[in-house]
């Protein structure tokens, strides 16, 4: 199964998300194949206090198995968003590990407060 | 020129002897570690006093904004000491240990000959981080960039060892304030271990804080003031999964 189809059945079934996309991402010619897959969908309740009420949102599904990762690989995450819809203020990472498990972190641009938990 | 502080090299420190120095730079927004112990207690490792042991990236921010001066500590100290008389005293105190009193030193020193001594044994900052790290590195240079990308935008910066990060940022005084940030700076093309990101981004939001990566960023990079321009992404767990 590909990552992009591991991440959705987990975000659906373990994390009851609706409406998850897989989205083709077009990769510039120059740049290194994306390492990553692109998806967006409707989380079951606001991730954070301060998102607003059904927000899109964007996952880039990476496996945790090609260990190295970049600054630039991370503005890549947005670019590839970039070339569908406004630059997000933030995406996120899930991370897929060889043993199904997979782990979500958000990814930021630039520097941010802390959530308040 | 009166109003620098002097930042005085000694080896491989940089230290700050004066209180009401340290109180400005307080104000500044710069930290630093006090590092003075008790003559009885060299080994003593909590309550330190002065003086205040500036990085030198903070030293190097100061440099920048004028606010201070680094000074060579044997040719700054020499100086000083010709001024001032020195009238040793040696008392005993409790225990049979003996002291040698002396006067404040900076008390007999006036604002015009403190500028001219610093003007005499100033070093500058490339120099020091040749004497410190060998030669410039450009490892060091971008450190002392985010330092100032940092410092600012009123973050107040700490080392970052205790959180496993380059610097940890507060909000503001860090007497009053907990870190939000811990920075971990990278140069162009250096990668980092996803599962680092795991480890790192789950410590951090345990602790209620941000792990921040910061580095050049590839596009708007200004070749003619040769200054890095920086770009960070902060990363925190999501929250489930």
């Amino acid at each position: 199964m590909s990552i992009a189809q591991q991440t959705l059945t987990n975000l659906v079934h373990y994390n009851l998300w609706t409406d998850v996309t897989v989205h083709d991402v077009q990769e510039s010619a120059e740049s290194t194949p994306y390492r990553f897959a692109l998806l967006s969908g409707l989380p079951p309740s606001k991730l954070d206090q301060s998102d607003k009420e059904g927000l899109r949102e964007w996952v880039i599904a990476r496996l945790l198995e090609d260990r190295h990762s970049s600054m630039s690989e991370i503005e890549q995450f947005f670019r590839a968003i970039e070339s569908l819809a406004p630059r997000p203020k933030r995406v996120t990472l899930a991370l897929v590990n060889d043993d199904a498990t997979v782990t979500y972190y958000f990814v930021h641009d630039g520097a941010i407060k802390p959530r308040q938990n | 020129m009166g109003d620098l502080i002097p930042l005085v090299v000694n080896g491989g420190s940089i230290l700050v002897f004066e209180l009401s120095h340290v109180k400005r730079l307080r104000d500044l927004g710069i930290v630093g570690i006090l590092s003075g112990t008790l003559p009885k207690a060299p080994q003593q490792n909590v309550f330190l006093g002065l003086p205040l042991r500036l990085s030198i990236y903070e030293a190097a921010w100061l440099v920048n904004q004028s606010l201070g001066v680094l000074v060579d500590g044997l040719r700054y100290n020499e100086q000083v000491l010709n001024i001032s008389s020195l009238k040793e005293e040696t008392v005993e105190l409790q225990g049979g240990v003996e002291y040698v009193v002396t006067e404040d030193t900076y008390s007999q020193v006036d604002d015009e000959q403190l500028a001219k001594i610093c003007r005499d044994a100033e070093i500058s900052v490339d120099a020091l981080m040749v004497r410190l790290f060998g030669s410039v590195k450009t490892r060091q240079h971008l450190l002392s960039a985010a330092f100032n990308y940092f410092r600012d935008r009123d973050y107040y910066l700490m080392p970052g060892l205790r959180f496993g990060g380059d610097f940890v940022a507060y909000p503001g005084d860090p007497l009053k304030f907990h870190s939000h940030l811990i920075l971990k700076v990278l140069e162009q093309k250096e990668s980092f271990d996803l599962l680092q990101l795991v480890t790192s981004g789950r410590l951090a939001t345990a602790v209620k804080k941000a792990w921040v990566l910061v580095g050049e960023s590839s596009t708007q990079r200004n070749k003619q003031n040769q200054k890095p321009s920086l770009h960070c992404f902060s990363i925190e767990w999501a929250g489930f999964g």
